[in-house]
């Protein structure tokens, strides 16, 4: 156990990272959905960021105008109304004197001192104050001149000091309200800067996701045609030398050569086919057509389809019968089971195995060989496009690595919302597991058949189903 | 090659500072504002030293002094006073003049600055009036009244040249009345030796409760908007009020 090297991937969950832009992928089918959120989310950003700003010079201006405002006409009115109050009480003062005093001399000096704080007493246009203060001035002068009472004098004393009372508090309310205007302005400005400022650094962290996520996308694609290229080069450069070869060589013996020829043509159609399926998944938004899917419909397809071949490579393979019903797009379901499946003849010593298990609402398709496997340091490499364990055949062989395959199994995966699970141990096999774990997945005929593993002739290790498990006891039965 | 731009850019630099040094100069040297006050006014008059001093003396100052720009003070009697600036002898009044209509064509008014109030001053109440002798400032808005008013109440008028006079014109007895502006009338009602009767009333006239602002040449509205804006200044910043307060115990605007 200890000596033996495993590795476990859940290949849709792959890294921190993937986690972080999981919701840019709300759902497997739209791949661009994500990006294209990113761009709506930056132009509402900017949309709003235009909009809080022209709000914030808006509420600036208003602020200037209201000062420049305070300043030209409220405080001359202030000073104007300050002056009238004064004013108002020497009238009140002279007029009590001019009405009240014994000497007439001190009478009549007082009431053209009244008169003088009357003609002041009020602003231009304040008609009210100005209309009062009229009568009172006139009344002091009767009264002076013995022309009526003085007792009237009393009532409009008072009238003269409610007037002052009414321009102090007006004035002061006037200074109150324009205090609360600013205010309120002042404190719409600082929230809209806050919020504003928020904004900014939202706006900022989406780029730099956005940038990441980009810059991901772009060097996987990078590297993708970097080793496709690659692949192809080494295809072609096989079938040159296999072209070379032959020429050299007699007429009789060249029948061989043209049948690994043949072969190493296939080959290179599939690899094309996988890297068109591929670039074709990049640019398209491909939509499942999900539907109710038998799974030993697929099964039987999938034998008929490599039957042949199987027999061809010397590998035993066995589809194992099964009920099972998933919601699933049975086009694209056949097409990653159709990658799995040839991968592992190709690897495999002797025997494939294929399956399906229904357990706690989960089923699961897995696909066991018992072929080299892949040391548990290709962990990294099992995310890529490109993945052919140590002992993959090589291109210009026979059979082709499982290349393209892998990641065409992954991406159509995530488009039917089920995750793949590769298990292997250098030297021993490999298991790969198409897991449909969605709420709709139907399994109406459990199938927990546990011989069916011995019957294909490899040991029960591989039922370790828990991702978290090493895959220890993985050990084909003839190896 | 290159001395020989250095040198041209040099002279260029030279010769655009000397220009801004000129016209620094120009600008710096403002022509001097005639400002006209009445002669022998209670707001305006000579001390023992031949100097301006009074209230509008103290106000025509601090208007120069927020203009930025010299003042040099002429006095005048009354009745030439909207003629003189009119004409453009002077640059602006500080003789507490009542705008008027007529006074509007013949030169420009600033905003005003106070309420005017006039005064009938007799021991008689102007009802009682009839065969009286009233003593007005020629020329003068108050003479303007009294002349259209004198018929209806059988007044016999004494035209007097400056403010004083009419004071004196009670003292020596030539005349029964007088009608005159409120700080002159104040003036008055000081004085010892009129009478134990002698009595003050506001005469309420739509002519007279006009208000008082500062005659400007005509030709100089951009003076005028100056004078405005200093005015608005100069009621906010409280030199004003000081100056009212050297004077007067209410407030004059």
């Amino acid at each position: 156990m200890a000596n033996s090297t495993s590795s476990t991937q859940d290949i849709t969950r792959s890294g921190c990272f993937e986690g972080r832009l999981r919701w840019f992928r709300l759902n497997a089918a739209g791949k661009w959905q994500g990006l294209w959120i990113a761009y709506l989310s930056a132009a509402i950003c900017v949309l709003v960021f235009t909009v809080l700003s022209l709000s914030i010079l808006g509420l600036q201006q208003r602020m200037f105008l209201l000062t420049n405002e305070t300043q030209e006409e409220l405080v001359p009115q202030f000073i104007e109304q300050i002056r009238a109050v004064r004013n108002l009480g020497v009238l009140i003062q002279h007029g009590s004197v001019a009405t009240r005093a014994a000497g007439r001399q001190v009478r009549q000096k007082s009431a053209v001192l009244a008169t003088f704080a009357a003609a002041n007493a009020a602003s231009l246009d304040d008609d009210d104050t100005r209309q009062l203060v009229s009568q009172a001035s006139e009344l002091i002068q009767e009264i002076v001149a013995g022309e009526r009472d003085a007792n009237e004098w009393r009532q409009m004393e008072q009238a003269l000091s409610l007037r002052a009372d009414l321009l102090a508090v007006s004035t002061g309310q006037r200074v109150m309200k324009r205090a609360s205007d600013i205010r309120d302005d002042s404190l719409i400005v600082r929230n809209v800067t806050i919020a504003l400022a928020a904004l900014f650094a939202f706006s900022i962290g989406l780029m730099l996701l956005l940038g990441r996520f980009l810059t991901r996308r772009i060097k996987l694609k990078s590297q993708l045609f970097n080793e496709a290229s690659h692949d192809f080069r080494q295809r072609l450069h096989g079938m040159q030398l296999l072209i070379n070869t032959a020429r050299r060589l007699p007429a009789k013996q060249v029948s061989g050569i043209m049948l690994s020829l043949t072969a190493v043509m296939g080959e290179l159609q599939r690899y094309l086919d996988n890297f068109l399926e591929i670039a074709r998944m990049d640019a398209v938004a491909v939509r499942p057509q999900i539907g109710r899917v038998s799974l030993q419909r697929v099964f039987q397809r999938l034998e008929l389809q490599f039957e042949e071949i199987a027999k061809y490579n010397n590998i035993d393979i066995k589809f194992i019968h099964t009920r099972a019903i998933v919601f699933s797009d049975e086009r694209i379901l056949l097409r990653i089971l159709e990658n799995v499946v040839s991968n592992a003849i190709k690897f495999a010593r002797s025997k494939v195995l294929v399956a399906t298990r229904c357990r706690a609402g989960v089923t699961e398709v897995f696909v066991i060989d018992n072929g080299p496997g892949m040391p548990d340091d290709s962990d990294d490499k099992l995310r890529g496009e490109f993945i052919q364990g140590d002992g993959a055949p090589k291109p210009g062989a026979t059979g082709g690595g499982f290349g393209l395959g892998l990641s065409i199994v992954t991406r159509s995966a995530k488009l039917l919302n089920a995750s793949v699970r590769i298990s292997s141990r250098a030297g021993h096999g490999s298991m790969i597991r198409l897991i449909f774990d969605g709420p709709r997945q139907h399994h109406s005929a459990l199938v927990p058949r546990k011989p069916s593993v011995h019957r294909a002739g490899l040991r029960p290790g591989w039922r370790s189903q828990d991702p978290t498990e090493p895959m220890g006891t993985v050990e084909p039965s003839n190896a | 090659m290159k001395m020989k731009l250095l040198g041209t850019g040099l002279c260029v630099a030279m010769s655009c500072a000397l220009a801004a040094d000129t016209q620094g100069a120009t600008e710096g040297k403002q022509r001097t504002l005639r400002v006209l006050v009445l002669k022998d006014s209670p707001l305006s008059y000579r001390d023992w030293k031949g100097n301006f001093v009074g209230f509008n003396v103290d106000f025509g100052r601090l208007l120069c002094e927020t203009i930025k720009a010299p003042c040099e003070f002429h006095e005048i009697e009354s009745a030439k006073v909207v003629s003189s600036v009119a004409k453009g002898e002077f640059d602006f009044t500080m003789v507490s003049l009542i705008v008027t209509p007529e006074r509007a064509k013949q030169v420009l008014f600033t905003e005003p600055y106070r309420t005017s109030k006039t005064f009938w001053i007799s021991q008689r109440s102007i009802g009682q009036s009839r065969q009286s002798r009233v003593a007005v400032v020629n020329g003068s808005l108050q003479h303007q009244w009294a002349e259209r008013n004198k018929a209806s109440h059988g007044w016999t008028l004494v035209p007097v040249g400056f403010l004083p006079d009419l004071e004196k014109s009670l003292r020596d007895g030539q005349a029964d009345a007088v009608i005159s502006p409120s700080s002159t009338a104040l003036d008055i009602m000081n004085s010892k030796g009129l009478g134990e009767n002698l009595a003050a009333r506001s005469i309420e006239s739509d002519e007279f409760n006009n208000p008082v602002a500062i005659a400007v040449n005509p030709a100089d509205k951009e003076l005028c908007d100056r004078l405005n804006a200093a005015l608005k200044k100069i009621k906010t910043n409280g030199k004003l009020d000081l100056i009212n307060s050297r004077y007067y115990s209410v407030r004059l605007f």
